[in-house]
């Protein structure tokens, strides 16, 4: 029962001025969030490449995607925000389809390691998704889209945590703070 | 299990918040008109505008009712005689036994929700998650790390939210409970690690977690 990051427009010109652009005509929403998502999986996917570890691209790739909307604050706000308030259904679907493919990635990692044999629950790479994205939203409600970048050690702590255990989630957190992250 | 929890039912004003988060569900929120809610309600405008005056107000009552339901449900599941962790594993067992014996109203707060005006609603739902939240926090004492994210509790609430989410708008909201055992690891690992998140989650398989 946990709505709450979903709260106020910071800047009424703003709300305004993305209505005018985007909630009037579906297919210019639609095509916003297409860009967006496009945007987001060429930077994840950027963040893969043969001379880092799986562990190491995902952190590469939760950094460039604050990055991004740290650059580009509107477009997420309209993803994060946005899109799960007054789109269009097909909207939605476009988003939930960006986060099916986000959790697959982190499903890659379920063999990865960790403090046990035993594999972590099926449903926990759509939960420390959804966590992170809790996270951000909270920070773009309050207007804070300048900050994302603070809360990258939170970010890789809760897509960690499930399949490495605390030790490592919290030594990979570390490491992004000593970064300068 | 989930039978402490007090959802309305009954009188004039239960049956309208019952309606109105039926009603969401069906044909959303933006859909939704006062006239349907009275008649699935069983209640004349009239009488509907003496209790609510609106649909705005009689879906946040509905919110107001099962937020209310989850902290009773929650709260019950806490006593004297349990550990902490184990009434921690009762409670989301709770909350997902509410959820899923409520499917309407489980709609409205996960997603009906979303789409009322967010100024009206921040209030009320900023109070659940910051109680739920404090609660989760408490698990830091049992952690063996001493770092604390401090970000860790709304992220692992924020996670759970995600996979209910889905699932409610799956129409799946009736199957919530067989998933106990993955939001126990989901929400217990951030604090206390996988090998007690594992054990925790083995133990509330269905037919364990209540036998404590």
């Amino acid at each position: 029962v946990t709505a709450a990051d979903d709260g106020n427009p910071g800047e009424e010109g703003w709300w305004e001025e993305l209505g005018d652009r985007f909630l009037g005509e579906e297919e210019d929403a639609l095509a916003a969030v297409d860009d967006i998502l496009a945007d987001a999986m060429a930077t994840v996917a950027g963040a893969y490449g043969p001379d880092r570890s799986e562990w190491e691209s995902v952190l590469v790739a939760l950094r460039n995607l604050l990055d991004l909307f740290v650059e580009r604050p509107e477009s997420a706000r309209l993803t994060f925000i946005e899109i799960r308030q007054s789109m269009p259904e097909s909207a939605h679907q476009r988003y939930e389809a960006g986060f099916a493919i986000l959790t697959a990635m982190l499903e890659r990692l379920r063999e990865q390691g960790g403090e046990t044999r035993s594999p972590p629950p099926p449903q926990a790479a759509r939960a420390a998704i959804g966590g992170g994205e809790a996270l951000i939203r909270r920070e773009l409600v309050t207007g804070n889209a300048t900050q994302l970048p603070a809360i990258l050690s939170d970010l890789v702590y809760v897509a960690t945590v499930p399949f490495l255990g605390q030790q490592e989630a919290l030594r990979l957190a570390r490491g992004r703070i000593d970064a300068g992250a | 299990m989930a039978g402490t929890s007090e959802l309305p039912t009954g009188s004039d004003r239960d049956r309208v918040l019952l309606a109105t988060a039926e009603l969401c569900a069906l044909v959303g929120y933006e859909e939704m008109r006062v006239e349907a809610i009275a008649e699935r309600a069983q209640v004349s405008p009239e009488r509907f505008d003496e209790l609510f005056g609106g649909k705005e107000e009689a879906t946040m009552a509905a919110v107001d009712a099962i937020l209310t339901a989850v902290m009773e449900v929650v709260g019950s599941r806490y006593s004297a005689d349990r550990s902490e962790v184990e009434s921690f594993v009762l409670g989301i067992e709770g909350i997902l036994e509410l959820m899923a014996e409520s499917p309407a109203f489980a709609y409205v707060s996960y997603i009906g929700a979303r789409q009322l005006t967010p100024r009206r609603l921040k209030g009320e739902f900023d109070i659940g998650v910051q109680l739920l939240t404090a609660l989760l926090e408490r698990l830091w004492a049992y952690s063996t790390e001493g770092a604390q994210p401090p970000n860790a509790a709304r992220a692992a609430l924020g996670g759970a939210e995600a996979v209910v989410r889905r699932e409610i708008a799956y129409g799946r909201t009736k199957g919530l409970p067989r998933l106990l055992p993955d939001f126990i690891y989901c929400a217990a690992v951030p604090f206390l690690g996988q090998k007690e998140a594992l054990r925790l989650a083995r133990l509330s398989q269905p037919g364990k977690a209540s036998d404590g």
